[in-house]
């Protein structure tokens, strides 16, 4: 089948200060064919939604190809449309006026355009909401609208990134089968899309190939192709193995990585830490020590019953395995001897096992402790291991990690942290 | 706008005369005013040069500390994305003698906590009807008061004042009005689309920002004498030429109100008309406009009422002996005051509020809410 985009070689980097650079993607490939959907799955900071704006010609690549049809992209290419996470409609134009903007831009007859963009309204279901201002339209509608803008201008590659993220359950699903059936059909003035996401079971539900990417940087890990008939069924085993194989090559990976750093028995205080609340580790410790699973549980299960989405789940679990709290192998995770021991602990005998825990497994809050001991002030101020990360690690990296430093230990009571003089202390507020 | 306003008029009052009083406190304003007087620039060199330190300092030391110091107030979980941030701040929050010195205040307050007013059986109003009730009392208390004052000023007025005074300020009121409008226009032309260039490129709103927001807090009048004395030199038309000063310190309003509009914009909405193709000037119309037109006319306003103010000084201007005269109302309030003449002092500063409050209401209020209902991004 004919090839509506090809992706070669894909780098992309955005400066960062000091002249340093910040890789984002690194030798992505993709090839988009008539009549696909294909998925783009991984976490946030893995650069898919970068690699979505490079396709749609919104910034520019330092290394490799893009060609649409055939033509490098060089710009905003007319024939690919994007739909936006958060909709982005105009606020101050209505429904009508929304969809019709990028038929303007086509500088289009005003009958036509009145014509295209009254029968785009009628396909995406917003007949009747013409002259309705966005503000006054749900979450759902709005997305419609945004539908509704990008295929009146009978684009060929449809661009959607995290479409359905902002909206409540119910409503997701609504739009998502809608979406499927229009597809299905072959109503859509459409010959391909592209779907960034991090549901998991939406890439399955919807998509005829799914790209993992891993993060930092951003790279097409592997491709699973989902050979099932649509409409697919969520509860169906074949839906649910792909689901189950899609998670078991996501955590494999980061774990990996994980023990690596572990078994080296690094002392680099410069891990990468995502921040991550004691509480939600307290929360998974509770639910995975707790029937059904009694210490173990398959991800996909566990992230189901408690419903977290994969980028909520994946952190909280990494956390846990950083802490030996619990051991993630496989898709299936299981809480370790200490991991039973929290999870049976009262409060103080938990912030017990978590500081003893942070101060031999993560060097970073065990380093502030060693330097706030040494010091005779037993104060330091923030900027002081701000510096000293930003050595080996980006800056958001490194707030990110102070940040989910200062939580731990305040619930640890190891040492505190007064934001307003962006000091460090050993001294607890009397 | 109350900050730049104040210096305007602290400079200005050091040294007044009215009538063949005059009055000079030592001070910047009194140092400019000598400095026309003998016609020395080095001197008013020096005077800008000090104000600017001054303002600096004034910013660096209060100002930038109570902004950053303020950010913990905001009613919002989340952290803001950029938090104002004062080196000064951090210096007050990290130091052990300011904490010292405090203790005895945060004890006073602590007592405060327990303080009742002293009560006289009243109660505030709950029901509908009292505060109804209330209000009519208010609007009758104040339609008497403006009533006598109205009659205050006639009485007052019109022993000396003929009705065609009245005409002749109303008339002046008019021509200054069409001067406030033009270069609010004028400013609007060049600065909206400058501000709009600058707020999408963070980078350089970084850089203009703190600059435009600067020169906005400078008290432009001292900035006066140096047009005034190229005006002299080349013999220029004073009614036009004497305009420009009215929008020399309020053009800022516009441009930084624009910028930080611009800079608000959220990134998506931007992909999104790149990615429609929407470029030049539908991209200004449907786009760019709206999208700061609520921040513009939040400036616009400021802008204009800081230009009435501004007109009182800048339609009449002296350099040396020379003395210019723009015909307006703020000469006629100027040279009523020169000479000593209260009448007309009142009569003009009258006509003045009223064609404020009449341009307020009928053009800047009407348009605040329009845009603030339809335009504003959430």
């Amino acid at each position: 089948m004919a090839e509506l985009l090809n992706v070669e070689h894909v780098r992309r980097t955005f400066p960062r200060g000091g002249g340093e650079e910040l890789l984002v993607l690194d030798d992505v490939n993709l090839t988009l064919r008539e009549g696909e959907i294909v998925g783009l799955l991984g976490r946030s900071g893995s650069g898919k939604s970068t690699l979505l704006r490079l396709i749609a010609g919104l910034s520019q690549p330092q290394g490799g190809n893009l060609s649409y049809m055939g033509t490098p992209i060089q710009g905003p290419v007319q024939g690919v449309a994007m739909v936006f996470q958060s909709f982005a409609l105009f606020p101050w134009l209505t429904v009508l006026e929304n969809v019709q903007l990028g038929l303007e831009a086509l500088n289009l007859p005003p009958r036509e355009m009145r014509e295209r963009a009254l029968a785009a309204i009628d396909l995406i279901g917003l007949d009747g909401y013409e002259s309705a201002y966005p503000r006054e339209l749900s979450g759902g509608m709005r997305q419609r609208v945004g539908f509704a803008r990008a295929v009146v201008v009978h684009p060929n590659i449809l661009l959607m990134d995290e479409p359905f993220s902002a909206l409540d359950v119910l409503t997701a699903e609504n739009l998502r089968t809608d979406l499927v059936e229009l597809w299905g059909n072959g109503k859509l003035p459409i010959k391909g899309i592209i779907l960034v996401t991090h549901n998991i079971e939406e890439a399955v539900l919807m998509c005829d190939r799914v790209l993992l990417f891993s993060s930092n940087p951003g790279r097409v890990a592997s491709e699973i192709r989902i050979d099932l008939p649509q409409p697919r069924d969520r509860t169906s085993p074949a839906f649910e193995d792909y689901v189950d194989r899609i998670y078991v090559e996501m955590t494999a990976r980061r774990v990996e990585r994980m023990r690596q750093i572990q078994t080296q028995g690094t002392t680099s205080i410069a891990m990468p830490l995502v921040h991550v609340s004691p509480n939600q580790i307290s929360g998974l410790v509770e639910a995975l020590a707790a029937p059904p699973y009694n210490g173990k549980a398959d991800l996909p299960d566990i992230a189901y019953e408690q419903e977290l989405e994969v980028d909520e789940l994946f952190p909280v679990a990494e956390a846990m395995q950083l802490l030996r709290l619990a051991d993630v192998e496989g898709g299936d995770i299981k809480l370790t001897h200490m991991g039973k021991r929290f999870a049976d602990g009262e409060l103080n005998e938990r912030k017990e096992i978590f500081s003893r825990s942070l101060m031999s497994n993560v060097p970073l809050p065990a380093h502030i402790r060693k330097v706030l001991d040494e010091r005779a002030s037993h104060n330091a101020p923030k900027t002081r291991f701000l510096d000293e990360l930003e050595d080996h690690m980006a800056e958001d990296a490194a707030e990110e990690a102070l940040k989910t430093v200062v939580s731990w230990a305040r619930f640890a009571e190891l040492f505190s942290y007064d934001d307003d003089a962006a000091m460090f202390s050993l001294e607890n507020p009397t | 706008m109350s900050m730049s306003g104040g210096w305007f008029f602290v400079t200005v009052s050091e040294a007044i005369s009215v009538g063949n009083t005059d009055i000079a406190l030592p001070g910047i304003g009194s140092w400019i005013a000598v400095a026309i007087a003998q016609k020395n620039l080095p001197a008013i060199f020096e005077a800008i040069l000090a104000m600017l330190v001054v303002i600096l300092i004034y910013d660096q030391l209060l100002f930038r500390p109570l902004v950053a110091w303020a950010d913990r107030f905001r009613i919002d979980n989340e952290q803001s994305e950029d938090q104002p941030e004062s080196w000064a701040l951090n210096v007050y929050r990290r130091s052990r003698l300011l904490d010292l010195m405090t203790k005895p205040f945060e004890q006073m307050m602590r007592w405060s906590y327990h303080w009742q007013p002293p009560s006289f059986g009243l109660r505030a109003a709950t029901r509908e009807v009292d505060s109804r009730v209330a209000d009519i009392l208010w609007y009758v208390l104040l339609g008497l008061l403006g009533l006598y004052a109205a009659f205050r000023i006639y009485g007052f007025a019109h022993d000396n004042l003929a009705w065609s005074d009245l005409g002749t300020a109303v008339g002046l009121g008019f021509l200054t009005l069409l001067r406030v409008m033009v270069l609010i226009a004028i400013a609007s032309l060049i600065w909206t689309p400058v501000g709009v260039y600058v707020g999408l490129r963070p980078r350089l709103t970084q850089i203009v920002q703190p600059v435009a927001q600067f020169l906005a807090a400078f008290p432009n009048n001292l900035l006066f004498p140096l047009v005034v004395s190229l005006i002299v030199l080349w013999d220029l038309n004073p009614d036009i030429w004497l305009s420009p000063l009215i929008v020399l310190g309020t053009q800022w309003y516009i441009l930084f109100n624009v910028i930080a509009g611009a800079s608000t914009m959220p990134k998506e909405l931007r992909d999104a008309a790149e990615n429609f193709g929407v470029h030049g000037w539908l991209w200004w119309r449907k786009v760019a406009l709206p999208a700061v037109f609520p921040y513009y006319v939040t400036g616009a306003i400021t802008a204009s009422g800081g230009a009435w103010n501004a007109s009182v000084l800048a339609e009449v201007a002296s350099w040396g002996k020379t003395t210019l005269h723009a015909h307006g109302l703020g000469a006629y309030i100027s040279d009523a005051t020169a000479t000593g003449d209260f009448r007309r002092v009142v009569l003009g500063i009258a006509v003045m509020s009223f064609f404020v409050v009449v341009v307020n209401r009928i053009l800047w209020r009407p348009l605040y809410w329009y845009a603030e209902r339809k335009y504003r991004l959430t």
